[in-house]
C-alpha cells in the first residue's frame, strides 16, 4: 500500500531562499493536501439481512470516493484510511418495514464502530412510532474518529430486535446505507 | 523572615505582583494568652491559634504586611504565592488540627476538593527548646521549612500536591524532626481562576531572599501548576492568522514568511486551529432537566479553547463558525413511556443547536444513547458552551448519567470557519 503522509509546513530562517523544488514541497503541496484532503463515499447498493437480536455489519458495494485506497474488496464491511488522522464523517442506514403493516415491535440502533472494540456515534429508536408506512431511518449521523493510516478501520453496523430478520433499503440512492468519511486533523 | 524578641512581625511583599492571591503566615515561639498574630484589615485568616496565623489577600498597592500580638516572642514568618488562583475564593476546606502528645508524626486533617482541578496545601507549626525540621508526607511537595534563631524555636512547613488531586477525601501523614507539643497542622484546597485560553497555570513560591535565599539558589522558585489532564498534548493558543497581500519590495524575512506561510497552514491544517474532544467518564448521577453535562476527561485539546476538568462550560478564545458533535447517554432505571430525552447545545447558558429529537422512552428499558449529533453555531471570543441533556416528566432518581465507553456523553468542538 503507498504511504502517505500529512504536510508539516516549514519554519523558516532569514538564510532560506526557496528555490521552485522547495516552494513546491512546502507551499503547493501542504495547499493541495488542504484542497484536496483525503476522502471516501461508500454506499451499499446490493440489500442485505439484519438478523432478528444480532449485529448485521453494512457491505459496501458502491464506492463513489475513495481519494487514497481506503477501500478493499476483501474486506468490504471496512473503511481502512491510509493516511494517518482525525476523520470527522457521516453514516446512515435505513431499515425496510415487514411487509406492509406497522412494524413497532422491539428497538434498532445503529453504530460507527471502529477496530470492532468501540463505537464512535450511534443512534438508538424504539420501534414503536413506526406505522404502516415509516420505518427506521438513521441518516446523517456523525462522528469524529482517529485512524493510524494503516491498520485502525471503521465499520457500520446496525442492530434490530423486531422478531424477524429485517432488510436494508437499498431502492433509491437516498435510503442507501452510506459512509462519508474526510481527513479532519492531525492525530 | 524571622526575629526575637518581638511584638510584632514585618513581611515583605515585594515581589508579589499586583492582583495575585499572596499568603502570609506568622508562627510564634510561644501560646499567645488567648489569640495568635492579628493580621491588619483586609487579609482573611484561613487558621490561627495562640501560636500562628495563616492568611490572605489579594495583593494591592502595600509593600509589606504587618502582624501584631502582645508579648515578645521569636517568630517566623513567611508569605507565598500561586498564580492562577482564584481571587475572590483561592481557599477551599480549610482544616485544623492539634497533637498534643509529643508526637514525631502528624497526620494533616482530611480535605475534599470539590473539583478535580484542586491542588491540596499542608502547613505545620511548632515551638520548641530546639530546632525542628520537617519531612513532607507522601503526595506533599516541601516549598519551605523555617525555623526561628533563638530558643524556643518557632518553626513550620509549607508543602503541596504539587498537582491537582481527586475529588476524595485527602490526608496526608508528615514528620517533624524531635518530639514537639503541640503540632499544629492546617490543610486546605487551592481554587484556580478560570482562565481563557490559559494552558498552564504557575505557582512561584516567594522565597525570603534574606534569610532562606541560598537554600533554593534563587529568591524565586517556580513550578509549573499543570491542569491538564494527564496524557493530554495542548499546544499554545494560536490567534486567527492574518493573511496580507504581497507587494514587490516586501522584505520576505523568516518573520513574514513563517507569518504568512508557515502559521496559516499550521491553523489551516488543524494543529493549531482551537479544538477539543471532552466527555464526563465519572460517576453516573441523577439527571435533571435541562443538565449541563459536567465533563471530567479532556482527550484533545488544541489552540486557544478551555475548560476546567468537572465543570461544564468550554471557553471560547478565537472567533468563528464551529462545528461540533455531541453525545448524550442516558440510563433509565425504570421504563415508561412518560419520559422523552434529548441533546442540546447551550452557549452562554442559552439552548442554540438541538441535536437530537426528543425521543420516547418506550421500549428502551436500560442504557439510551443518542449520539452523533452534529451541530454548527457561530461563537465569538469569551462565549461559552455546554453539552446539555433535557427530557420531560423524568423522575430524577429514574434518569442517571452513563459512563461506559461507548454510551458515555461526550462533545467535539472545533473551528470551522470564520
Amino acid at each position: 500500500m503507498t504511504s502517505f503522509t500529512v504536510p508539516s509546513p516549514r519554519t523558516w530562517k532569514n538564510d532560506d531562499i526557496p528555490d521552485y523544488a522547495v516552494l513546491q514541497t512546502e507551499l503547493f503541496d501542504t495547499m493541495d493536501f488542504l484542497a484536496n484532503p483525503p476522502a471516501l463515499k461508500f454506499r451499499q447498493t446490493v440489500q442485505m439481512n439484519c438478523t432478528n437480536s444480532a449485529w448485521s455489519t453494512i457491505i459496501w458495494d458502491g464506492i463513489e470516493l475513495d481519494t487514497h485506497g481506503a477501500f478493499s474488496s476483501a474486506n468490504s464491511t471496512r473503511a481502512t484510511p491510509q493516511v494517518p488522522g482525525w476523520y470527522k464523517g457521516y453514516f446512515g442506514v435505513d431499515l425496510d418495514k415487514l411487509g406492509t403493516s406497522a412494524d413497532t415491535t422491539g428497538r434498532r440502533e445503529v453504530q460507527a464502530y471502529w477496530n470492532m472494540t468501540r463505537s464512535y456515534g450511534r443512534k438508538m429508536a424504539p420501534a414503536n412510532a413506526f406505522t404502516a408506512s415509516t420505518f427506521f431511518c438513521a441518516q446523517g449521523l456523525s462522528f469524529l474518529a482517529p485512524f493510524n493510516g494503516s491498520t485502525d478501520y471503521i465499520q457500520v453496523r446496525i442492530w434490530q430486535n423486531s422478531g424477524s430478520t429485517l432488510k436494508t433499503l437499498v431502492s433509491r440512492t437516498d435510503y442507501q446505507p452510506v459512509l462519508y468519511m474526510k481527513w479532519h486533523c492531525r492525530l | 523572615m524571622r526575629g526575637t524578641g518581638a511584638t510584632s512581625a514585618t513581611l515583605s511583599l515585594s515581589g508579589v505582583p499586583t492582583g495575585q492571591v499572596v499568603f502570609a503566615l506568622v508562627c510564634l515561639s510561644n501560646n499567645e494568652p488567648v489569640t495568635g498574630p492579628a493580621f491588619p484589615a483586609g487579609w482573611t485568616v484561613i487558621a490561627t491559634s495562640q501560636s500562628y496565623t495563616l492568611a490572605w489577600k489579594v495583593k494591592a498597592a502595600e509593600t509589606s504586611v504587618k502582624a501584631t500580638w502582645t508579648n515578645a516572642h521569636q517568630w517566623v514568618g513567611h508569605v507565598f504565592t500561586y498564580v492562577g488562583l482564584d481571587t475572590t475564593t483561592p481557599v477551599e476546606g480549610a482544616a485544623t488540627a492539634e497533637y498534643t502528645t509529643g508526637s514525631t508524626s502528624f497526620v494533616s486533617p482530611s480535605v475534599t476538593p470539590t473539583n478535580t482541578n484542586r491542588w491540596i496545601v499542608n502547613a505545620a507549626f511548632v515551638f520548641n527548646a530546639a530546632t525542628r525540621t520537617f519531612t513532607p508526607g507522601a503526595g506533599l511537595t516541601e516549598r519551605y521549612d523555617g525555623t526561628a534563631t533563638v530558643s524556643p524555636y518557632p518553626s513550620f512547613f509549607w508543602a503541596d500536591t504539587n498537582a491537582p488531586v481527586t475529588q476524595a477525601a485527602h490526608t496526608y501523614t508528615s514528620t517533624v524532626s524531635g518530639s514537639s507539643n503541640p503540632v499544629r497542622v492546617v490543610s486546605f484546597a487551592l481554587v484556580p481562576a478560570v482562565v481563557r485560553g490559559s494552558t498552564t497555570f504557575n505557582v512561584d513560591a516567594q522565597m525570603d531572599a534574606k534569610g532562606h535565599a541560598g537554600r533554593f539558589g534563587s529568591s524565586t522558585l517556580s513550578v509549573d501548576l499543570d491542569f491538564e489532564v494527564a496524557g493530554v498534548s495542548m499546544t499554545p493558543s494560536a490567534p486567527l492568522p492574518v493573511i496580507t497581500t504581497w507587494q514587490n519590495g516586501d522584505d520576505h524575512d523568516e518573520d513574514a514568511l513563517n507569518a504568512q506561510w508557515r502559521d496559516p497552514l499550521l491553523f489551516l491544517l488543524k494543529d493549531t486551529a482551537p479544538q477539543i474532544h471532552a466527555e464526563f467518564a465519572g460517576t453516573a448521577f441523577n439527571l435533571t432537566s435541562p443538565q449541563a453535562m459536567p465533563l471530567d476527561t479532556v482527550t484533545m485539546q488544541r489552540g486557544d479553547i478551555y475548560f476546567v476538568p468537572g465543570q461544564s462550560r468550554i471557553y471560547i478564545g478565537v472567533s468563528g463558525m464551529y462545528e461540533g458533535i455531541l453525545q448524550g447517554g442516558f440510563a433509565l432505571t425504570t421504563a415508561t413511556t412518560a419520559y422523552d430525552f434529548g441533546t442540546a447545545l447551550y452557549v452562554n447558558g442559552v439552548s442554540r443547536a438541538i441535536c437530537d429529537d426528543p425521543i420516547c422512552g418506550d421500549a428502551l428499558s436500560a442504557t439510551q444513547v443518542f449520539g452523533g449529533h452534529f451541530a454548527r453555531v457561530r461563537l465569538a471570543a469569551g462565549d461559552y458552551v455546554e453539552l446539555v441533556q433535557y427530557g420531560h416528566n423524568w423522575v430524577s432518581t429514574h434518569v442517571k448519567s452513563t459512563t461506559s465507553q461507548d454510551d458515555r456523553s461526550f462533545i467535539k468542538l472545533w473551528w470551522a470557519g470564520v
